[in-house]
C-alpha cells in the first residue's frame, strides 16, 4: 500500500463528511433521516477529473428549501474542483422542498 | 483408562485423517469462486472502420483489494499495439488483462480499427467499500486514436462519456451503468453462465468416503506394516 494511496483514501473518507445544511429561518437538523451516497470515480478526460455522482435521499419529514450542499474534503492533498480554499465548497442550493 | 493401539491400527487411523485432510483443502477452495461475472458485446457497426482506442479503467475506491479480468476478446475489427497503461495492469489483448487496485488510477489501453462488434468477458471481485469509502469502479472507454477525448457522447452522469460502467458495491452483481451514445453504440451486458462448480458437501462427502474405503480396504486383507530397514 503506497502512502500517496493512503492519503488519497484518508481524503476520501473525509469526503463523507458532507453538510447539508438548510438555510431557512429556521434550521432543520436533518440527523440520520437524510442519506448522502457518492457513486465511484470515473475518469474525466475533457476535465481530467476524478467525478463521482452524489445521490442524496430524503428518508423523514420534507425539508422546505433553499438547502446548500456543501461539500469538504478537509485536506487539500484531494481538491474538489472549483474551490477557493481547494478543500470545501457549496456544490448547489435547492430552491424546491424535499419530500420523503 | 489407557487403551493399547497397534502399530498397524495406527496406520489405519493415520490414513484416515489423511483422507480427510486431502478433502478440506477441496471443501474450502470451492467457496472462492465467487464474483461479478458477465458476457460483454458492444455493437460498433455504427463506427466501423475508425481508428480508435479502447479504454478498460479501474479506479481505487478504498482499502480494499479487487481485481478485474478481461478474458475471450473477440473482434471483427484490427488490433492495433496497446498504448502506455497506468497502474496496476498485467497481460495484453486478445489475451487476458487483469487490472487491480493496487494503484489508484488502473487503465488499460489498446489502439484498434473498429469493425461492428467487439466482446469479451469481464470477471471482478466483489469486495465492497468500508463506511466513508468509494466503490471500486470499472468503466469502458471508445476513445480517439490519441486517448484523449471519446468518440462517444454518452449518457454516463457522472459526464466521463463511458459507454458502461461496474460499481463493485459488494453485492453479487455489482451495480452496471449501461448507457446510450451519440452516433449510436450500444453494449450488452449478461450475466455469465459460470462453470458449475461440485457441491460444498458433495466434495467433502467425495473425501469422507475415499477415507473410509480405504479403512475398510485394509482392515478386511489385513495390510500389514511394511517391515523397518536400515540404510
Amino acid at each position: 500500500m503506497t502512502a500517496s494511496r493512503w492519503r488519497w483514501m484518508r481524503a476520501v473518507a473525509t469526503i463523507a463528511l458532507l453538510l447539508v445544511s438548510a438555510t431557512t429561518a429556521m434550521a432543520q437538523n436533518t440527523g440520520s433521516t437524510f442519506s448522502a451516497t457518492f457513486s465511484g470515480l470515473v475518469f474525466n478526460r475533457s476535465t481530467n477529473t476524478y467525478n463521482s455522482v452524489l445521490t442524496l435521499t430524503n428518508l423523514g419529514a420534507t425539508l422546505y428549501a433553499p438547502l446548500s450542499i456543501v461539500i469538504s474534503t478537509g485536506t487539500t492533498a484531494v481538491t474538489v474542483s472549483g474551490t477557493k480554499d481547494g478543500k470545501t465548497q457549496t456544490l448547489a442550493t435547492l430552491s424546491c422542498r424535499m419530500r420523503q | 483408562m489407557s487403551q493399547v493401539v497397534s502399530g498397524e491400527e495406527q496406520m489405519r487411523r493415520g490414513r484416515f485423517f489423511t483422507a480427510i485432510l486431502l478433502a478440506l483443502p477441496l471443501y474450502a477452495y470451492q467457496g472462492q469462486a465467487i464474483g461479478s461475472d458477465y458476457d460483454v458485446t458492444i455493437n460498433t457497426s455504427s463506427l466501423s472502420g475508425d481508428a480508435s482506442t479502447l479504454a478498460f479503467d479501474f479506479i481505487a475506491g478504498g482499502a480494499f483489494s479487487n481485481t478485474v479480468t478481461l478474458s475471450d476478446f473477440s473482434t471483427n475489427g484490427t488490433l492495433g499495439a496497446s498504448g502506455t497503461n497506468s497502474g496496476s495492469v498485467t497481460g495484453a489483448l486478445p489475451g487476458t488483462v487483469t487490472l487491480s487496485d493496487a494503484s489508484f488510477f488502473n487503465e488499460f489501453l489498446q489502439r484498434m480499427t473498429l469493425g461492428s462488434t467487439i466482446s469479451f468477458q469481464l470477471d471482478a471481485t466483489t469486495k465492497g467499500p468500508t463506511a466513508g469509502a468509494l466503490p471500486d469502479t470499472f468503466s469502458f472507454f471508445i476513445l480517439n486514436p490519441a486517448a484523449s477525448s471519446s468518440l462517444l457522447t454518452t449518457t454516463d452522469p457522472t459526464g466521463a462519456n463511458s459507454l458502461f460502467s461496474l460499481q463493485i458495491d459488494g453485492s453479487a452483481s455489482g451495480i452496471v451503468g449501461n448507457y446510450s451514445s451519440e452516433p449510436p453504440v450500444s453494449a450488452t451486458l449478461v450475466t455469465s453462465t459460470s462453470v458449475p462448480e461440485p457441491n460444498t458437501w458433495g466434495l467433502l462427502l467425495l473425501g469422507l468416503l475415499g477415507a473410509a474405503v480405504t479403512v475398510f480396504r485394509d482392515a478386511r486383507f489385513g495390510k500389514q506394516p511394511a517391515p523397518a530397514t536400515l540404510h
